[in-house]
């Protein structure tokens, strides 16, 4: 009498079929994958690209340094010829800047002393350059 | 890595030597995405030459790697949406890129068929499944391997492997397929 031994199973038939799938999963994605691996060029490598950047770069740096040295000029230059106005506010309208009054700096804010008389005779007269032209003191009064 | 921004023979050496190292997992995470192997050599290869670029331009990368498989899942993406848009379907697959000129033998034409309804069931997973077990059995990776490429922890990497081998025997068994035809 032979006795026919049921087929394996638990862990032995589980552990067959876990290998039986990493089998198939291994040949599937091998196969999958090119077989020789293929080379892959670079192109041909070009300087330009890297040095224009590089030239471009050195172009603002110099323009920046170039623009901010003109823009403190300027405004230098507006702020001793009392072309801005945040210095007056700052300090104080008729305080006395190196001399100069803050009616020279306002010139039209300069109130007459006496109405125009043209049959008064002009003592004394003088000249002083504001921004806007010259403007002619006489005694008493600006003209411009 | 990083070439040397003044040879050009060193920063072609670099390239290649990039491209050796890291070709077949950035092709491999496509391939996972994309289950076409000559669109995943399309855009390994695509993103390879975009990292090239960028060195033409001076520009550093800290992370050659990471930047390689961020542009590659982006372009693989792109890719597929513009398929989309073109044909309506994915593109028609080839068994396992093996063009029959002639009757094949009975076991190839049976591993072929086994192939077959394994690729279908896999583009039936989701695509983290797909992409563990890509380099898991594909690359022979390890668990730190995969962690360190999925930017996950092993733990993460031991379930999601469990899970996705369950899911696709699962499946397997219900088409009949236990393993290649001996």
């Amino acid at each position: 009498m032979r006795f026919i031994e049921p087929p394996t199973v638990g862990a032995h038939g589980s552990a067959r079929s876990g290998d039986d799938l990493d089998g198939l999963l291994r040949a599937f994605f091998r196969a999958e994958m090119p077989h020789p691996w293929p080379d892959l060029e670079a192109p041909a490598f070009t300087s330009v690209p890297s040095a224009r950047l590089a030239f471009w770069r050195g172009i603002k740096r110099s323009h920046l340094a170039l623009a901010a040295s003109v823009a403190l000029l300027i405004g230098g230059s507006l702020l001793f010829n009392g072309k801005l106005p945040a210095v007056g506010n700052i300090i104080g309208k008729g305080t006395e800047i190196g001399g100069i009054t803050d009616d020279v700096h306002h010139p039209k804010k300069a109130q007459p002393d006496t109405a125009i008389d043209p049959n008064k005779i002009l003592k004394n007269e003088s000249i002083i350059v504001t921004p806007e032209g010259a403007a002619f003191r006489f005694e008493g009064e600006d003209r411009y | 890595m990083n070439p040397s921004p003044h040879s050009a023979g060193t920063q072609h050496a670099d390239f290649k030597t990039l491209y050796q190292r890291h070709g077949r997992e950035v092709w491999a995470l496509v391939y996972a995405r994309w289950m076409n192997a000559e669109t995943a050599m399309d855009i390994c290869q695509e993103a390879f030459l975009r990292l090239w670029k960028q060195w033409q331009t001076g520009e550093e990368i800290l992370n050659p790697r990471a930047w390689l498989l961020r542009v590659a899942r982006n372009l693989a993406e792109d890719h597929a949406k513009s398929s989309f848009r073109r044909n309506g379907t994915h593109p028609p697959q080839t068994m396992n890129g093996v063009a029959a000129d002639g009757p094949l033998p009975v076991e190839v034409m049976e591993r072929e068929e086994t192939f077959a309804r394994l690729r279908n069931e896999l583009e039936q997973l989701p695509n983290s499944d797909r992409e563990i077990l890509t380099l898991r059995y594909c690359l022979d990776y390890d668990t730190n391997q995969i962690a360190d490429l999925l930017e996950i922890n092993h733990t993460a990497v031991h379930m999601r492997l469990s899970r996705a081998r369950q899911r696709l025997a699962e499946r397997l068994k219900l088409q009949g397929v236990v393993g290649l035809p001996h």
